[in-house]
């Protein structure tokens, strides 16, 4: 059986004239936004749209946009980002009429509203090591090879003590949870290194027919639509080498997996591979030690969908998809 | 010319993000590529990726490029250039955060700000094809081996200094510090070696010394010499080891000696009686003392009224940069011992602490502009002057 995932696995310095890469965009007469979903990213989001800005837009004009959607942070995120020159949105803000959710898949999903590109890249806002590769990496894939409609980033990913790196202990949720599940139920997806990288391009016509989890299983839900809508031929995945990024805790870990989890019992169901005979559970327990006894503690998780973009009437007319 | 450093100076608020940008990856690059060159190697990929092509790497590892090299002006070249230090704080210290107004992290303040602000002003003046009625030589010297030995810049002025009409070296922070002079500097290693003991031998030989007692020994003699005040003679010793084994006295002791004086005659009189009081200690105690020359650099203070020091003093008050005139860095010392009269200019405001290291962005554009300026009245200065003289 040809793996089709494996074959379109490329590195990111396959990619690196940028010069070709702008030539390439112009000739197949593209737009390409980029997107940084943020919440509270003060310390890094600066940087990113520094550089990315000066080698991507000032020095090859790869990028058409760059855009921050904001989840009402707190510090000051917004106003850096502003500053280093990014159209800044407050995700609350765009297409009020359908509510508000708080997570990082209500942002991207929002940010389809607003992005113009055809092509869309989206970023996490807390990598220390930015490099226009995590950019022209991905889009390279999409430029270069026209059957693949969405990329997803794969990296070392050393976890940043304090003072020093050390050299492994990334991507522990993939490995315990992810890889196991898509080699119970979707073995050809396995073959995605690292299927959760929150770095990851997509042409719109194709994101715009994605449902999004408003939360931690945007992307394994992404991966499993289109898997189900194309096939795996349409997905590609570039080496971004490394990333490093602050590490999340146990606790953490474990309702992102919690997360997912609910997003791959929706999705098995919706395709009818699986048929849970009650409705799980949504809240999500962790054990807590108080004085000396063991406590639950509990995080209601409700699974939140948003839907395909295309359904919705305002998307439809600014993008005049009903023509 | 004022209309072309106008349309340069229009450009310098785009250079300023296109220069953080390049220090900011400079700084993380060192770890990404793991290899020994790897500073230069950013050096290299990023003058391609500028569209500068014609750089030229010696076996040194120096990254040249001529600008203006025609025939007729080669011969007067000023020496635009950045002395490469290697950052040796970890990774996790070298990642940039940036504020709106401050880039904060180790190692932004140095090399990578300065390596920086050469790659993109070289850049701009070749891009505006900008006339100088000079040459510029740009120059990236790698990290010496050996801190304060700087072979490969001297092997690359040695060849060159024959056209080298001034050197201008680019600092990272203390924008409005003009480097002009030298401090004169001896670094000794200082050797003892004396019989291997056991724990228990200058128990039942009294007299014994071991390596490490010779050598703290000399350091107290050396600084407790009342130096006469106006001498401005000092002695740092800045590392002192042995070779520990278990059970053993250490046989081999090793010291660094840093010998520091206002001018070069001072200089050699605190040289000659360190010199004589090693030999004396040798004698006393009967023991090998050896001593090794590392570094020499003679003091020098021939800059203070050359019209190069001034025009750029007076650039800096047109510019409402208070002037604060001061010591040159060592390696900028290599230009005033051949003749070359040479500057160091800091870009913009900054700290390097302990615990804290940051630029300031908005005085970077400022401290652009002076340079620019220095740049274009160089041509000026230097009237007649062709090459560093001999010596």
């Amino acid at each position: 059986m040809k793996d089709h995932i494996l074959n379109n696995t490329f590195h990111h310095s396959d990619f690196q004239d940028i010069k070709k890469l702008v030539e390439l965009k112009e000739a197949q007469g593209l737009k390409i936004s980029l997107a940084f979903p943020t919440l509270n990213e003060e310390r890094t989001i600066g940087k990113e749209i520094l550089i990315i800005k000066n080698e991507l837009i000032n020095r090859h004009p790869l990028l058409d946009e760059i855009a921050v959607i904001d989840s009402d942070s707190t510090d000051r995120t917004r106003e850096i980002a502003a500053e280093f020159g990014a159209n800044v949105y407050i995700a609350s803000q765009i297409l009020p009429q359908y509510g508000r959710f708080r997570g990082k898949g209500e942002n991207l999903w929002k940010s389809l509203y607003v992005l113009k590109g055809d092509i869309i890249v989206w970023i996490d806002a807390d990598i220390n090591n930015i490099h226009p590769k995590f950019v022209y990496g991905l889009l390279g894939a999409l430029l270069n090879h026209h059957q693949l409609e969405y990329v997803k980033a794969f990296y070392e990913r050393p976890i940043s003590g304090e003072k020093e790196l050390r050299r492994s202990g990334g991507g522990r949720v993939t490995e315990i949870f992810t890889r196991p599940v898509f080699s119970t139920f979707f073995p050809e997806l396995a073959s995605l290194i690292q299927p959760l990288s929150g770095e990851y391009a997509g042409r719109r016509e194709l994101l715009e027919q994605l449902s999004f989890s408003v939360g931690y299983g945007v992307e394994i839900g992404h991966l499993l639509d289109i898997y189900k809508m194309r096939g795996t031929s349409v997905l590609g995945q570039v080496d971004l080498d490394m990333r490093i990024h602050r590490n999340q805790d146990l606790r953490a870990l474990s309702r992102m997996s919690f997360a997912l989890l609910n997003t791959v019992l929706t999705r098995l169901e919706q395709y009818q591979k699986l048929s849970l005979l009650e409705e799980a559970n949504t809240e999500h327990i962790a054990l807590n030690v108080e004085n000396n006894r063991h406590v639950a503690e509990k995080t209601a998780m409700t699974p939140l969908e948003r839907p395909p973009m295309i359904t919705i009437k305002e998307y439809r007319e600014q993008f005049k998809k009903d023509q | 010319m004022q209309e072309m450093i106008n349309k340069l100076t229009m450009q310098l608020s785009r250079l300023r993000d296109s220069i953080l940008s390049d220090a900011i990856m400079f700084n993380q690059t060192a770890y990404e590529a793991r290899g020994r060159q790897q500073e230069l190697e950013f050096i290299t990929h990023k003058l391609e990726e500028l569209g500068v092509d014609d750089y030229e790497v010696d076996d040194t590892g120096n990254i040249s490029v001529h600008l203006n090299a025609s025939r007729d002006i080669i011969e007067k070249s000023l020496l635009l250039f950045v002395q490469l230090h290697r950052n040796k704080f970890s990774i996790a210290d070298r990642f940039i955060e940036l504020s709106s107004q401050k880039a904060y992290g180790a190692g932004i303040a140095e090399s990578a700000l300065a390596s920086a602000v050469l790659l993109n002003l070289l850049h701009l003046l070749k891009k505006e094809n900008v006339s100088l009625g000079m040459n510029i030589l740009f120059l990236f010297s790698p990290p010496p081996e050996l801190e304060g030995r700087f072979l490969a810049l001297e092997s690359f002025v040695e060849k060159h200094r024959h056209h080298i009409a001034a050197a201008l070296e680019i600092n990272g922070i203390s924008l409005g510090e003009i480097g002009y002079r030298s401090v004169g500097e001896y670094t000794l290693d200082i050797r003892s070696k004396t019989p291997l003991m056991e724990w228990s031998d200058p128990i039942k030989q009294v007299d014994a010394v071991s390596a490490m007692d010779v050598l703290t020994e000399l350091a107290s003699r050396l600084k407790s010499i009342g130096w006469p005040g106006k001498s401005g003679v000092f002695i740092n010793i800045s590392n002192l080891t042995s070779n520990m084994k278990l059970h053993k006295i250490p046989n081999k002791a090793m010291m660094r000696l840093d010998i520091m004086a206002h001018d070069n005659r001072n200089l050699e009189f605190a040289k000659n009686v360190v010199d004589a009081t090693v030999a004396k200690l040798s004698k006393e105690l009967r023991t090998d003392i050896e001593v090794k020359d590392v570094v020499h650099i003679p003091s020098n203070t021939m800059m203070e009224n050359h019209p190069f020091l001034q025009k750029a003093i007076g650039i800096q008050k047109a510019n409402n940069v208070k002037t604060k005139l001061g010591l040159i860095n060592d390696e900028a010392t290599i230009m005033l011992s051949r003749g070359i009269p040479a500057l160091s200019l800091g870009m913009t405001k900054g700290e390097v602490a302990l615990e804290e290291e940051y630029i300031e962005i908005k005085p970077l554009v400022t401290g652009l502009k002076v340079l620019l300026s220095v740049i274009t009245v160089t041509e000026n200065c230097l009237t007649g002057q062709k090459g560093g003289e001999d010596g």
